[in-house]
Formats: structure tokens, sequence, C-alpha cells
């Protein structure tokens, strides 16, 4: 058979061999099919590993003394010393081994044994760092001579965990640490071994970390209240209505209790009574801020500075409420930022965090006088931690895991190495 | 301005923020509004599944005939493909017919899936992007976050602990996917129907036990419409195979419509593609 023939063709004839044709047409069309089928689950997977395995954590800087106590997206705690930047010992496992439920399939990173992300920054004392997991349980990890002992001293509650993410701060004020779950109960454990004082269940979600003022625990919760709850057994003592969600952490000065919510409001309330001072925008105000004050305020020299995720810093002056100025940080290379880290207050200067999230691209201003911005750093990775200061210097941690130093004089950034093989 | 951003302008930020604002409408039930969501988009996008049901059902009605010229011109391939190529035709089948308006409500279907997602927020990375989809200017967004995630049994920001769900998800697309798989005509293309017959299911399912029970809600809505629009269209097809009490319900085919015997191109009349029963004629008026 000649080699036209054995296809289907005769020579001097341009005739398709329908059969061959089907049969390709029909092939192609199951591949399409297959590669279809394939895409879409693929796309379910990839959304699968989004939805499931987000969090990554976003904590804050710790320190002691000066130490500095860093907690990683991969797993890791780590002690490093303030003035040279230098890792102290080794670094600290900080890591879960997946059991039940569907842990015979390795996870998205393709390894059962996956580190525990931290959202709330780590809190100090008693020679220890007490860090709350986003699985569910604190851990208080000693402290020797400034260094992070491997084997946690406590953890809460010693079997299984508090019944959701813990996402919010911790508070840690006298004997007590304070903090509360994604599931809406505020705690209070014994700071020296772990055990439970008291729990109290509120009304909805809790990522907010709780403020302590003598015997007054303060918390925000995504039912809209503000409540101040006995720190001696978790009883309310008042609760104050907001008109949205609160997820940010309150501050405390002078008796008064500042912070916003999902409503785009911020306010000022009696700390002993939970009346309302003062509401920014005001009642009736037609303008209001494009988006919710999610990030912790900054009290300085009288004035509040709130942070929206309109990517603009309020001003607000402390007593009365009213605006005394708006700080936007747009500029030609850099729109659409969002503030969702806390700002921190460094010698007479207002040092504020502003990330571009769909980019996920930040930069670093300075609010130093009362009306001017400086542009001091940026990076190609965003800012969502509260900032840390310490010694002069404030300490970021970004999107991709890196930790900086910057001078807010200079603008100089310095990465602290955590070196490959430990991370 | 990147694909990324006209995405979210054009699709994904109107279904967030309908999304939260039908949940305040609903009840403050976001389980409720998944349901209609899904209901009231699968009505949008009828009129482009219409034509892929119907092409659908033209495929199932036709295997009878494609089986029987497989027989009779077993020996003769050409003639064959011939044969299958002018039955195509006549019965206005194209063989990627379904795959077209499929591929067209994809869009609509992603960012719907996304916008569940979205709003369920279950982690603060979730939460903090939610933000960047709000409207400013839609006051009742920003009141109504966090959204509340009780619905029925289950929490829809985590998966079903009972397992119900994804069961559900699994039983209700495999009715789906066994009323559009044509009867096989030979052994391999039954052994690859049941393949695709089961497998969709079983991943569906597995997905459903690590998925947020929203997502889960989400797929059993839509594979209960799938299988009552295909019933108006095509009745219970090969399903009622499996379940004999089906064709109780079942009209028989109007005769001369739908007519098994297999006739040669040159006295062949006219292929008639007409709706195959009375009944299920009324019912597509309805549809109409």
């Amino acid at each position: 058979m000649s080699p036209l023939a054995s296809r289907g063709l005769r020579p001097g004839t341009l005739k398709i061999d329908l059969p061959e044709l089907v049969k390709s047409l029909k092939k192609k069309i199951k591949i399409a099919s297959l590669l279809f089928l394939a895409l879409l689950l693929l796309a379910l997977g990839l959304a699968g590993c989004t939805t499931q395995q987000a969090a990554r954590g976003w904590a804050g800087v710790a320190a002691i003394n000066d130490t500095l106590i860093l907690t990683t997206m991969s797993g890791r705690l780590y002690s490093v010393n303030s003035a040279d930047n230098s890792i102290l010992g080794t670094p600290v496992k900080f890591e879960v081994t997946a059991s039940g439920g569907l842990s015979c399939i390795p996870s998205c990173s393709g390894s059962n044994v996956s580190p525990i992300a931290v959202y709330a920054s780590p809190v100090t004392g008693q020679e220890m760092a007490i860090i709350g997991g986003f699985d569910g349980r604190v851990y208080a990890f000693p402290l020797l001579n400034g260094q992070l002992r491997e084997q946690y001293r406590w953890k809460y509650p010693p079997d299984g965990d508090v019944g959701g993410n813990i996402v919010g701060g911790l508070a840690l004020s006298g004997d007590s640490v304070y903090f509360a779950s994604v599931s809406g109960t505020v705690y209070s454990v014994n700071a020296a071994d772990g055990y439970k004082e008291w729990s109290v269940e509120l009304g909805n979600k809790i990522w907010s970390a709780p403020a302590v003022d003598g015997d007054t625990v303060y918390i925000g919760c995504f039912d809209k209240n503000l409540y101040a709850l006995n720190a001696a057994d978790g009883a309310i003592k008042w609760q104050f209505a907001a008109e949205g969600a609160i997820g940010a952490t309150p501050i405390l000065d002078n008796g008064i209790i500042y912070f916003g919510g999902y409503d785009r409001a911020f306010y000022a309330v009696d700390a002993a009574t939970g009346q309302l001072v003062w509401k920014f925008p005001a009642e009736g105000a037609t303008a209001r801020p494009e988006n919710w004050f999610w990030a912790q305020p900054v009290l300085h020299n009288g004035i509040i500075y709130a942070s929206n995720l309109d990517g603009k810093v309020y001003a607000l002056d402390a007593a009365t409420g009213s605006l005394r100025e708006t700080f936007s940080f747009e500029t030609a290379t850099f729109k659409k930022g969002a503030i969702a880290s806390s700002p921190v207050v460094v010698n007479d200067m207002v040092v504020i965090a502003i990330t571009n999230l769909a980019k996920s691209v930040s930069r670093v201003f300075v609010i130093d006088t009362p009306d001017r911005t400086r542009e001091i750093a940026s990076f190609s990775e965003g800012i969502n931690a509260p900032l840390f200061a310490l010694n002069g210097k404030v300490y970021v941690h970004t999107t991709k895991d890196n930790f900086f130093a910057i001078d807010p004089a200079t603008g100089a950034a310095l990465k602290i190495n955590l070196s490959t093989t430990n991370k | 301005m990147d694909a990324g951003a006209i995405w979210d302008l054009i699709i994904l930020n109107p279904m967030i923020n309908i999304l939260i604002v039908m949940t305040k409408v609903l009840f403050n039930n976001l389980g409720l509004t998944i349901i209609a969501l899904t209901i009231i988009i699968r009505g949008l996008t009828y009129p482009l599944n219409r034509k892929q049901l119907m092409a659908s059902k033209r495929m199932q009605e036709i295997q009878p005939k494609i089986a029987e010229l497989q027989k009779k011109y077993a020996k003769d391939r050409q003639k064959l493909a011939k044969e299958q190529m002018a039955l195509f035709k006549e019965a206005g089948v194209s063989p990627t017919g379904c795959l077209l308006p499929m591929l067209t409500q994809m869009p609509i279907w992603i960012a719907l899936y996304q916008s569940i997602v979205r709003v369920l927020a279950t982690g603060p990375e979730q939460l903090l992007t939610l933000s960047r989809h709000l409207y400013a200017s839609w006051n009742v967004v920003f009141d109504q976050i966090p959204l509340p995630s009780r619905f029925l049994w289950f929490d829809l920001g985590t998966p079903d602990v009972y397992m119900i769900l994804p069961l559900l998800v699994g039983i209700s697309m495999w009715l789906q996917q066994k009323m559009v798989t044509p009867k096989a005509t030979d052994p391999r293309q039954e052994a690859n129907s049941t393949l695709m017959l089961w497998m969709m299911p079983a991943v569906f399912t597995f997905f459903s036990l690590s998925f947020p029970s929203g997502l889960a809600l989400y797929w059993v809505t839509s594979n209960i419409i799938s299988i009552v629009m295909q019933y108006f269209v095509s009745g219970w097809g090969p399903l009622a195979d499996t379940f004999k009490f089906l064709k109780k319900q079942e009209t028989a085919p109007v005769k001369g419509i739908v007519d098994t015997k297999i006739v040669t191109k040159k006295d062949s009349p006219q292929f008639n593609t007409a709706p195959a029963t009375e009944k299920r004629k009324k019912s597509w008026m309805f549809w109409k």
C-alpha cells in the first residue's frame, strides 16, 4: 500500500479519510475535555490551598531588654541581639504535625509538618516569651540570658486547643496573661504555670488583643461591642455598642479608651463608665473614611493617629475628637495603599507603614512635624505586621517573612539575616 | 490597569458587594444568600445554559442511531464516518456544541466562587483582602462585615464536621452527571463514561471535606439546579435506566419523531429533532 493510500488518500485526488478524521476529532475532544477537567481540578486545588493554607501569620517583633524575639512564617522563633542583629543560640521550631482528617494527604507545602502561623505579636515578661498560635494554643517559652529555650514551659490548653484560632494579641499584666480566641472566648491564665483563671464567652469572633488597665480588661469583638471585663473573674463591667465590628486593639490614656471600627468610625469611650466621649466622624457628618480602622492607633502629644485601610492617617484631637489633619501617602509611584500595620512613635516621629495589598509593595513614612510627612523606605513586599520600636529603631516584618531594622532619622534599612539553613 | 484589576472592577467587586447586601436583605443569613445568588445567576445564564443542555440532549437522542450505524457499517469505516457526519448535521449536533456555552459561563462561575470565598474570609489575610473589594459609597457593606457564618447545622466558613454536605455534593453531582452521560455504545467508551461519571463527584466530595461549607453549599445548589434544568430539557435520561421507578414518570416518545430505525441517506426522511414528548414540550415552554 502506498503511503498516500495508507493515509486514506488516492493519488491525484484530495480525499479526506472521514473515519480517521472523526477518530482524530473524537480524540481531540477527549483530550480537550480531560485538559479542561484537569485545569478545573487544578484551579480548585489551588483555591483549596489558598483558602485552607493561607494562614501564614504576620506577627510583629517583641523584645526583652535588648533582645528581639522574632516569629517567622516558616515556623521558627529567633532571639536576636538588637545591637548587631546577630542570632542568639539556635532557632526554636514552632511547628505542628497534622493528625486526623485529611492529614494522610500532604499539605500544599508537601509535608505533614507545618509551621504554626502567628498573628499576635509575642509578649515578654517574667523571663518568658508568650506566643499565641493560630493553632488555638498559647505557648510560654523560657528565656535564658535572652535566649529562647527549645522546650516551652507551658502551653494552654495542655491538651487540644481553645476551640478556635488565636488571631488577636496577648496582654501580660501582673501574674496573668489575657487573650481571646476567634471562637469568641476571652481567657485569663496564670503566667507562671499556664493554669486557667477564668474564661468568658462573648457574642462573636475576637480578633482584637486585650488592653489592660488596673483591674479591667478591655477588648473589642466582632459583635460590634467593646467589652470591659473584671480582670479578677472576667465578669462584664460594661459594654459599649459601636455600629461595626471591632477588630483593632484599643489604647488607653488618661481614663479614656480609644479604638476604631469596621463601621469606619473612631471612638473615644470613658474607661470607667463605658460612655461615649466623642466619635469621629461626628453623628450626622456626611464624609467618612473610605475603609476600616484595622490597626491599633497611637497617641502622641495629645493627638490620636488613627490609621485606616483607605491609606490615610487621621490625626484627631484626643480631647475633642476634632480632625486636626488627614495624612495621605500617595505618590506618583505609589497608589492605593492600605495601612494594616500599627504605627509607632520614635523620637517625636510617628512612623507609618503603608502597603498596596494588590501588588504587595510597601512604603514607610514618618510624620515628623504636625503637618509634614516624609518617605523613608520602600519595600517590594508588603507590611501587615505591627511596627515595633526599640532603641530608636523601627522593626518591620514583611509579607515575604523578612525582618528589617529601619533608622527613621536617616531611612537606612538593614535586613536582619536569618540564615537560610536555620530558617 | 492589569487584567486582575479589570476582573475585580467589572466582575468580582459587584458580585461581592451584591452578595453582602443580599445577606442583609435575606434575614442576615449568608447560607440563604448563597442559595439565592446561585439561583439568580443560573437564571441569568439560562440562555447559554439552554444551548448546552440542548446539545447534550440531542447527542443523547442520536446515540441509538450512532450505535446502529456502527453496527451496520462495522466493516466500512469511511461509509460509517460519512453517515455519522450526516447524522450530526441533520440532528444539528456539533461535537463541540457543549463546550462553547460552558466556557462562556465559566467567568461568571469563577467570580461567584471567588466572591463566596472572599466574603467567608476565614482568615486574617482573607478579611484584609476583602476590605479592598468593598464599595466605599455603600455604608451597608461596612456595617455587615463580618457576615454571620452559621447556617443549618454547619458553619459556612469551615468544613462540615458531620460530612453530610460533602456527601450531598457527591450524590447531587453524580445524579447530574448520570443524566447527561450518554449510554455507551462500545466497552471502551463505557469505561471512559464510567470513569468520568465517578471521578468528578469523588473529587468534589473530597474537596468538600476540606473546603469551607459555603462552597459545598454552592456546589449542592448548583447541582440541584442543573438536575432540574436537565430534567425539563431531556427528562431523566440515562438516570431512568438506573432508577427504574423514574421510567414510570416518562411518557412514551411521540410516534415518528425519534425513530430508531436506521435509514440510508438516499431514502432518509428529514431528521426530526423536535422534543421527544409532548409532556416535555410543555415543560420546555414553562422555561421559556
